[in-house]
């Protein structure tokens, strides 16, 4: 391991409470990957004589309406949070960072034919266009990933733009030029590079936000379609019974809430960690 | 010695709200192999714009907002005319025959990329080096500037040196391509001074190892009388005075050139004495004064002055000046 990791690791470490943020990541991605091993039920399983039961040590979180074990379906939930979550943000950025090193890089009327088309997708709210592209082409998984994605991309090409923008007249960029680089080795090693901080940080945000939109979808009964279980549609069957079994919708209240947290503080620490200029202290 | 860049009649210019600038204005001089040249000026007098304008970075093409162009002239690198190269044949003469490095070591390079990796770049870029190979060369490069325990610096990022390591980094990458030219524009302004005597020292050992050509510009006389052959002095775009640098020192021509030397702190001056300076401020290059650019700051400027501009003339051994009076 070099010198330098040891610092990134240790400085990293020093931080208690990313041991938190990172067990509780990884315990998503690995309920997620291996959901049989870490839930206690198949997520379909019935037991219609124990329906709505409150927490006890044969069902931990309790059952719903049909017997069903909440905390089974809540870990079975993950691998499709996840999958929503990663794939529309990998998605967005892989779109939105060769549109944004184009308008930021060239510029003229490339960069307004760019960005005016990102501003108009923009200008619509988050949701309501997510929830448009849905109606229009039907709720499944695949559609919930690309409609998140769709709504993502303008704002991972408007901040790659900015920072292109940015860094192009850094005298790194000129030297870089004065070397005999062409275009392609411009962006990709002098410019990229130095404008992934921000990104990082912005994708591992639009994570915790896909990850609340998908839920949002879910729960208005757009997105996941049972009886793939999700935090979402998990909360919107929930809600019926919010009088008598509390359990049943707080839990998956909390899964999002603490994913969604994760991820955010996950972010910021991710920034700190990535920026060769903040290792120095 | 041969000839192995020629300027010819270079005029830059850089169109404005108010008018275009014309910040260089037909200069021509010529830098022969193996040489330093030295080019003196106050800040805005054309140096750097001059410098760019030999790499084709004008207009920037990453800044068009910028603008600039090159109006006119001829800039001859062994035997091809650079103005009228296609860009991807220029990119083969950047930074690989003619080498730049800049100012301020502490921007220039770039900080997401660790040293060996920037050095490797241009040196598979230019030489067609496998890694391993471009590896080891990158190596005796960074020893060739004399940094200590080269080996391993390599991994290093550019934030874990210091201003004067940063650029003897710089200058191992410009070194990559084995440039016969390497333009120094002021290297040494954002150092202290017992680092730039390092690093002017590098250089010229650099150069009677390599045998490039340095075109070395400072606003600083004393960086440039040390290392120069050659001295050219630009005042307001234009090239005012060329000499070797002994007769510059020892018999200045031109107005502006003596009162830049009389400018010159020294150190047995006593403390009351006030510092020479050159009274009035460089001129609008929208539209410079007739005649002359000179003659409103210059002391023994005559009615012709004020009227026709004096042309290059030669006065001495390699020794020209464009000024009307004798001295």
């Amino acid at each position: 391991m070099s010198k330098l990791r040891k610092v990134t690791l240790k400085r990293a470490l020093e931080k208690a409470p990313f041991v938190i943020v990172a067990g509780v990541i990884l315990f998503l991605f690995f309920s997620a990957a291996f959901p049989e091993v870490v839930a206690r039920y198949p997520h379909a399983e019935q037991h219609p004589e124990d329906a709505l039961q409150p927490p006890s040590a044969k069902y931990w979180l309790g059952t719903d309406q049909f017997g069903r074990d909440i905390y089974s379906r809540l870990i079975h939930g993950t691998r499709v949070v996840i999958l929503v979550g990663l794939g529309s943000v990998a998605l967005a950025v892989l779109i939105g960072i060769p549109l944004g090193l184009l308008a930021g890089y060239y510029g003229g009327l490339l960069d307004a034919a760019i960005m005016r088309i990102q501003d108009a997708i923009l200008s619509f709210p988050v949701v309501l266009l997510a929830l448009l592209i849905i109606a229009t082409f039907g709720a499944s998984t695949l559609n919930v990933i690309l409609s998140i994605a769709f709504v993502y991309v303008p704002r991972f090409a408007r901040l790659v733009r900015g920072s292109v923008m940015a860094l192009k007249d850094r005298e790194y960029v000129l030297a870089t030029r004065v070397a005999g680089a062409d275009d392609g080795r411009l962006l990709f090693l002098a410019i990229l590079p130095n404008a992934m901080g921000p990104i990082v940080v912005q994708a591992t945000l639009g994570v915790a936000v896909a990850i609340l939109i998908e839920a949002g979808l879910s729960y208005l009964g757009l997105g996941i379609q049972p009886p793939t279980p999700s935090w979402g549609n998990m909360l919107q069957h929930a809600k019926n019974y919010i009088s008598n079994a509390p359990w049943y919708v707080l839990s998956p209240g909390v899964m999002i809430f603490l994913a969604v947290l994760m991820f955010n503080l996950a972010g910021d620490w991710l920034r700190e960690a990535i920026d060769p200029r903040l290792r120095t202290l | 010695m041969s000839t192995l860049l020629q300027i010819e009649d270079l005029k830059t210019q850089f169109p404005t709200n108010k008018g275009i600038v014309r910040a260089v204005d037909g200069v021509s001089f010529s830098v022969e192999a193996g040489e330093t040249l030295g080019v003196v000026g106050e800040s805005g007098c054309g140096k750097s714009v001059t410098m760019l304008s030999v790499m084709r970075l004008i207009p920037n093409p990453l800044l068009p907002q910028l603008g600039g162009r090159i109006a006119g002239g001829h800039i001859w690198f062994e035997g091809q005319d650079l103005l009228a190269l296609a860009e991807p044949e220029m990119r083969k003469i950047r930074g690989n025959k003619i080498a730049m490095i800049f100012q301020d070591p502490m921007t220039s390079l770039n900080p997401t990329m660790r040293i060996g990796r920037q050095l490797t770049e241009s040196i598979m870029l230019h030489r067609g080096f496998n890694p391993q190979a471009a590896k080891e060369e990158a190596l005796r490069l960074l020893e060739l500037v004399e940094i200590p325990s080269a080996a391993e610096r390599l991994d290093d990022y550019p934030y874990q040196f210091s201003g004067g390591m940063r650029q003897r980094v710089m200058i191992a990458i410009a070194l990559a391509g084995s440039p016969q030219l390497l333009i120094a524009d002021e290297p040494t302004t954002a150092l202290d001074v017992t680092i730039q005597a390092q690093i002017l020292d590098l250089l010229a050992g650099l150069q009677a190892e390599l045998g490039m050509a340095i075109i070395l510009i400072s606003h600083n006389l004393g960086v440039v009388a040390g290392l120069s052959n050659r001295i050219a002095v630009m005042y307001a775009g234009k090239l005012i005075e060329l000499a070797p640098a002994d007769a510059l020192f020892a018999r200045p021509a031109h107005p502006y050139t003596r009162a830049l030397l009389n400018a010159v702190p020294s150190l047995g001056a006593s403390r009351k004495e006030r510092l020479a300076n050159i009274p009035g401020a460089p001129p609008d290059l929208i539209e410079p004064p007739a005649g002359c650019r000179f003659h409103p700051r210059c002391d023994c400027a005559q009615e012709r002055c004020r009227l026709q501009e004096p042309p290059l003339r030669v006065i001495g051994e390699g020794h020209s000046v464009a000024c009307f009076t004798d001295f």
